[in-house]
């Protein structure tokens, strides 16, 4: 019996770590600013989907969540940001939809993508390159130069995420499978997300943070307050 | 393990026909709350998107004259439904879930008429007011729980090959379900196509045409399109015979040639410079004597058929080419190009004089090619 409880300790190990996940990597510990002024750092308009995960695991968009998350991650990101001494100032949704902008969205998004790999991703995947203080990631001046004209800040700050909630059905398949199976092989809802601050004078991502987890709710204002601190923790100052 | 089987294989059909949902109506969005709406915010992203990617084809006239047709077909959903052109090779297009309509340029170049145009944007119509991706996604999270639940039993049970064979089953099952969605697709847009004043035959011609790429072996958009669509002899039939018994003697039977050509003109060169560059040689040439048979050859096809020789360089394919590119020189309209390349066929072949004739007149018909420095520079020799 012993034998049999250490090793449900062990199996259950890696879900308890993971659900706890979280990963930054930053180049400077503070912000340059202008000499007696808080550095102005402008909230982009936040990438999020918010699912459901159905009992066999597909996921279901589910656009009322999504847009309840856009404003209470909005507001707690900027009240996450106030805690730490920052002001965020959050730019207009339509910049999304800004056709100049659009080239710049996607640049982004293949930085995020890179970052995401080869930072934060697989063992096998990561650069020597990319540790705890050096990202050594740009969108480059052009880009950067667009986005300091519409926002008027010396930082963007980027956040993507996507929000999986499980469902009634799921959570009753988990419950089965512990009491048939005797191990929670079912995973529930995983809160995946990327921020990233710009340096708007020269593109260079300046410090970003990885979260993957399996708690954080978005979908209520009051809760969404936690994964603001969870995804600004470590944000220079 | 048979009495599970067929208890699988009954919760699959019950599941399969769960699937289908009232038509949307004219001018809806689904209410913010509802499952279907995220499928729509999703769609508005990418649409977003499609608009300022790369590849968009931002030609006024040509998207005004594609969304006039759209609407011709749509009638009550005009206002639900967006043109969107993509500047692509190949043959096909797509609905998102939005009412985005996705029509690739490879399509437009392939088609004869507005009225085969009409039949393919009635048959997408057909996806949009029928919500067959909300429908499929819906479908596969039905057989994605039913599975995860067999699954758990079976393997309580000591049974775990029940997952395998499930899988096998919903991978059938749902190819089925996609292919009744595109039979009910066809007939709905049938019906519009009808309905607008278009020859409802034009909507077999389209399967025709797929049909006839494919069978030149080509290994492009055409295959994949046939991977989840019915087969095409049978949809043709059945599309044959129920334009058959829509159309009376006197049912308009409009084409629309001459509106169609005249609109695709300007834009036809380079669409067709686009199925050159898939180096897809062998399903470019049967795309281009097909459409030599139906619309004539002309100075444009005849220099871009030579191109796909020049390019392909296989044994005998210079001299082709140099066959091929003659006869656009027949035309009084023959692409400048057209000489570039001779001259570029017969410097290969180590034909100094013909080669330097052929450039010289090149510059003669461009005198402001980009490219004028290295043609002199051939010209001189010095290259």
């Amino acid at each position: 019996m012993p034998t049999t409880r250490r090793l449900l300790i062990l199996l259950l190990l890696p879900v308890v770590l993971a659900s706890c996940a979280g990963d930054t990597a930053r180049e400077a510990a503070r912000l340059h600013r202008a000499a007696g002024s808080a550095p102005r750092i402008a909230l982009m308009p936040p990438d999020l989907t918010l699912a459901r995960l159905s009992a066999g695991g597909s996921e279901t968009p589910m656009a009322a969540w999504t847009l309840a998350a856009e404003r209470n991650l909005t507001l707690a990101l900027m009240a996450a940001a106030r805690e730490r001494g920052l002001e965020l100032t959050p730019a207009p949704r339509s910049l999304r939809r800004d056709p100049a902008l659009q080239p710049v969205w996607r640049l982004h998004r293949g930085l995020e993508t890179a970052i995401l790999t080869h930072r934060f991703g697989k063992a096998r995947n990561r650069l020597p390159a990319k540790g705890k203080a050096s990202l050594g990631w740009s969108l480059g001046l052009e880009a950067a130069a667009a986005l300091r004209r519409r926002v008027h800040a010396d930082y963007a700050l980027f956040v993507s995420l996507t929000d999986t909630y499980a469902s009634p059905g799921r959570q009753a398949l988990g419950v089965a499978t512990v009491l048939l199976i005797g191990l929670p092989l079912v995973e529930g809802g995983r809160q995946q997300g990327l921020a990233t601050l710009v340096d708007l004078r020269t593109g260079a991502v300046v410090w970003a943070r990885h979260l993957d987890r399996s708690s954080g709710d978005l979908r209520e204002a009051e809760p969404a307050h936690e994964t603001a601190a969870a995804l600004l923790k470590d944000l220079p100052q | 393990m048979r009495p599970l089987a067929s208890l699988i294989a009954l919760l699959l059909v019950v599941s399969g026909c769960a699937g289908d949902l009232p038509p949307l109506p004219p001018e809806t969005r689904p209410e913010i709350a509802a499952e279907e709406a995220g499928s729509w915010l999703a769609a508005d992203r990418l649409e977003q998107e499609m608009a300022a990617a790369p590849h968009a084809l931002t030609n006024p006239a040509l998207t005004r004259y594609v969304q006039g047709v759209a609407c011709r077909v749509a009638g009550r959903y005009c206002g639900d439904i967006r043109v969107h052109l993509l500047r692509q090779p190949g043959f096909n297009a797509a609905m998102a879930p939005n009412g985005a309509l996705l029509i690739q340029s490879g399509l437009l170049l392939r088609l004869a008429d507005e009225a085969q145009l009409a039949a393919v944007i009635g048959h997408e119509l057909g996806h949009y007011v029928q919500r067959h991706s909300f429908a499929q996604a819906e479908h596969a999270r039905r057989q994605g729980d039913i599975g995860a639940w067999i699954g758990l039993f079976g393997a309580a049970l000591g049974a775990p090959g029940v997952s395998d064979f499930l899988r096998g089953e919903t991978v059938l099952d749902t190819l089925a379900y996609g292919r009744d969605q595109e039979r009910a697709a066809d007939s709905f847009g049938l019906e519009r196509l009808a309905a607008a004043g278009y020859d409802p035959s034009a909507a077999a011609e389209v399967w025709d045409l797929v049909q006839a790429e494919a069978e030149a072996g080509g290994k492009g958009l055409a295959d994949r399109l046939l991977a989840t669509h019915p087969a095409p002899a049978e949809r043709r039939q059945r599309l044959r015979q129920a334009a058959a018994s829509i159309g009376r003697d006197d049912t308009p039977r409009e084409r629309g040639l001459a509106a169609y050509r005249a609109v695709l003109a300007p834009h036809r060169a380079a669409f067709l410079t686009d199925e050159v560059r898939l180096r897809q040689p062998t399903s470019t040439l049967a795309l281009f004597r097909h459409l030599a048979e139906r619309d004539g050859l002309d100075a444009v096809l005849a220099f871009h058929w030579g191109e796909v020789y020049r390019l392909r360089g296989w044994q005998d394919d210079r001299r082709k080419a140099l066959a091929t590119y003659a006869k656009a020189l027949g035309f009084a309209d023959v692409p400048a190009e057209t000489h570039r390349s001779i001259g570029l066929v017969r410097r290969a072949l180590g034909q100094r004089r013909g080669a330097r004739f052929a450039f010289d007149r090149y510059l003669e018909h461009a005198p402001a090619a980009t490219d004028r420095v290295v043609v002199e520079a051939y010209i001189d020799g010095r290259l």
